[in-house]
């Protein structure tokens, strides 16, 4: 089965990187890909102002960025808007920091960058990179350790934590942080250095698959599976009553959506068989998984 | 857990796991509790001099790196007022400050915490507290106690093993490894005014069998009182009372909750206050079940050793067993 790193959309079409190639798949479902060498060690994921993402992969010490090439095949081209070292550091430009990447053993890291939020809110002191460190990609939750990294800073805050490593479900937009840890979903502020759990929000026999913040940071997707039945669930949530108070028990502020597969796959049947691998922040498509095969996912939140 | 009391919340923090759990004390509403993940780090209780007693909670977040480069960060925790009880957030700070001047910062080779009494920067290593001591162990956690001058004293609870110290820093640059009866932060509370300060401390001792409430003066570390108790009671919480404060007492004194797992596993909490009298007899000053349950059970098991605390408005008491967690209100 393919080992997803991570996905990365930009308007009609998403990026996606595999330990062993990348891959290029349009909201039609058309996948195009290439192939390269070694295992990369990081993946950065970029937010930028205007909504997009890009991702970049560090192979064999340098930094490469996914591009979609002139016949809309995806190419890797050379940077990414960081300095990378050599292991075990990995030195981020913007910052002049270094992070010193503690066990001996060989580690993955996965960042989320979010130097481009234009978010007025946010000030220098707000941790705006969140570093994912870990040993290995495994589509089963293991431990790593979450860093909040700032501009001001002199050193690191952390957390240790379980969480899907391959394709790990975390995002970041817009001061917010969420992640599906520990099977519950967790939504925070990044300037707070603290995520809450949501709790009541999946069913028994639930967990979550992935959580994708929407483009201004007020509504949290994620695709949760019932382990009983296999079924999927995608849901679309507001995340501002989290982040006040009381744990809300609104049903109002959740609203479930729509998948609306392929038509080859529509059996529902194929429905359990699927993995979703990322939403999309515009909240209208996903990308999913089934065995070695990329599928693109319609979500539809109209109906009830 | 280490029990943390922040305006209108109680805080439960794993030092080493990111999990943390908020009550909201603030209203007459039944107790909500929320789970969190926070950053790591070694925590600091900070006891102002200031009229509600309240206390802060910081955190040292650190580690070291393969070549030896350590990280370290200050930070606060605060709630941030968005609504009430606000959302529980840690800001990176630069320096613990006190009303003389006196700081707590990150140690210049990032190795632990350096005391800056009166702002001044001192030569020696007396008034760094370490991370790791190859005598005392590791730093699990730091209380700071400011008085009407500023900055009265620091301690440092250190863990080796099995073996529990505390160390005491004085303005006077004196550190003095082992000179309490070791215990959890937990047990250990504060009460203080002018330049007199009051501590109890709780202590599992023996060979687990026996509990022990000590109350000190500090900084002298004068012994005013102490008792022990055998099974079934269990000290699991104490706290200091200054003379005229608290409980009608006239005398310094302390107060002890003593804690007893029935036949059928249900807890019962008994609040004993004694005045601090060498001469006088043992007997409580006061006596008063403690049954207000206002989160939670207190069914089960006490052993092993429960980490309590009283709330310094002494309104609340907050335990955590392996079986159960609680909170319960204290009569005024």
């Amino acid at each position: 089965m393919l080992t997803v790193l991570d996905v990365a959309f930009n308007g009609n079409f998403a990026l996606v990187a595999t330990t062993e190639g990348i891959f290029l798949i349009s909201r039609d479902g058309k996948v195009r890909s290439r192939s390269f060498k070694g295992i990369p060690d990081a993946v950065i994921r970029r937010r930028h102002a205007n909504g997009s993402e890009t991702l970049s992969l560090r192979l064999g010490g340098v930094l490469y960025q996914v591009q979609s090439g002139p016949h809309g095949s995806p190419r890797l081209e050379r940077g990414g808007g960081f300095f990378a070292g050599t292991q075990p550091f990995l030195h981020f430009g913007f910052y002049m920091a270094s992070i010193d990447v503690a066990p001996l053993r060989n580690v993955q890291m996965h960042i989320l960058d979010n130097l481009d939020s234009s978010d007025p809110k946010l000030d220098p002191s707000d941790p705006k990179i969140f570093c994912l460190l870990f040993e290995n990609y495994d589509k089963q939750m293991s431990s790593a350790r979450l860093l909040f990294l700032s501009e001001e800073d002199r050193g690191h805050s952390y957390m240790d934590l379980d969480i899907r490593t391959e394709c790990p479900p975390i995002d970041a937009n817009r001061g917010i942080i969420a992640a599906a840890i520990m099977n519950s979903i967790w939504v925070g502020l990044a300037k707070a250095r603290a995520l809450v759990k949501l709790d009541g929000l999946t069913a028994e026999h639930e967990t979550p698959e992935t959580v994708t913040l929407d483009v201004l940071g007020q509504h949290l997707f994620c695709a949760l599976r019932n382990h009983r039945d296999g079924r999927i669930r995608v849901l679309r949530v507001q995340i501002e009553p989290w982040l006040n108070s009381a744990p809300p028990h609104d049903r109002h502020l959740l609203k479930e959506g729509a998948m609306e597969l392929p038509e080859n796959l529509s059996a529902s049947s194929s429905k359990r068989g699927i993995t979703p691998l990322r939403i999309a922040p515009s909240g209208d498509w996903m990308v999913a998984q089934m065995s070695d095969i990329l599928l693109a996912v319609s979500l539809n939140w109209e109906q009830s | 857990m280490k029990i943390f009391f922040l305006p209108s919340v109680c805080v439960l923090k794993e030092t080493l796991l990111a999990a943390t759990l908020v009550f909201d004390l603030s209203s007459d509403r039944p107790v909500q509790e929320k789970t969190y993940l926070t950053i790591q780090g070694i925590p600091i209780r900070v006891h102002r001099r200031n009229q509600n007693a309240e206390e802060e909670l910081w955190l040292m977040s650190s580690w070291s790196g393969q070549l030896g480069e350590r990280q370290a960060l200050l930070l606060r925790a605060h709630l941030l007022d968005t609504h009430r009880p606000g959302f529980l957030a840690f800001s990176g700070e630069n320096r613990i400050s006190f009303r003389d001047k006196s700081a707590i910062v990150l140690d210049r080779d990032g190795f632990g915490l350096q005391i800056l009494w009166k702002g001044q920067w001192t030569r020696g290593r007396e008034n760094v507290i370490p991370i790791s001591d190859p005598q005392t162990g590791s730093l699990d956690g730091v209380i700071a106690i400011e008085g009407k001058d500023g900055l009265q004293a620091v301690l440092a609870v250190r863990v080796w093993g099995e073996e529990r110290h505390i160390v005491l820093y004085k303005p006077d640059g004196m550190l003095m490894p082992r000179p309490f009866l070791g215990s959890r932060m937990n047990g250990i509370e504060i009460a203080h005014s002018g330049d007199k300060i009051l501590m109890s401390i709780v202590g599992n001792i023996g060979d687990g069998d026996k509990d022990k409430a000590t109350l000190f003066l500090l900084p002298e570390r004068r012994v005013l009182w102490e008792m022990e108790t055998k099974r079934p009671d269990h000290i699991c919480a104490a706290f200091p009372i200054l003379a005229g404060t608290w409980g009608g007492l006239q005398r310094d004194g302390i107060g002890v909750i003593l804690a007893r797992s029935a036949e059928d596993k249900s807890v019962s909490f008994l609040l004993q206050a004694f005045e601090a009298d060498a001469k006088a007899d043992k007997r409580p000053a006061l006596e008063i079940p403690i049954s207000n349950l206002v989160f939670g059970s207190a069914h089960g098991p006490l052993h092993p050793w429960p980490e309590a605390r009283v709330s310094p408005d002494r309104r609340f008491l907050v335990v955590e067993t392996a079986s159960f967690r609680c909170i319960l209100r204290i009569p005024a």
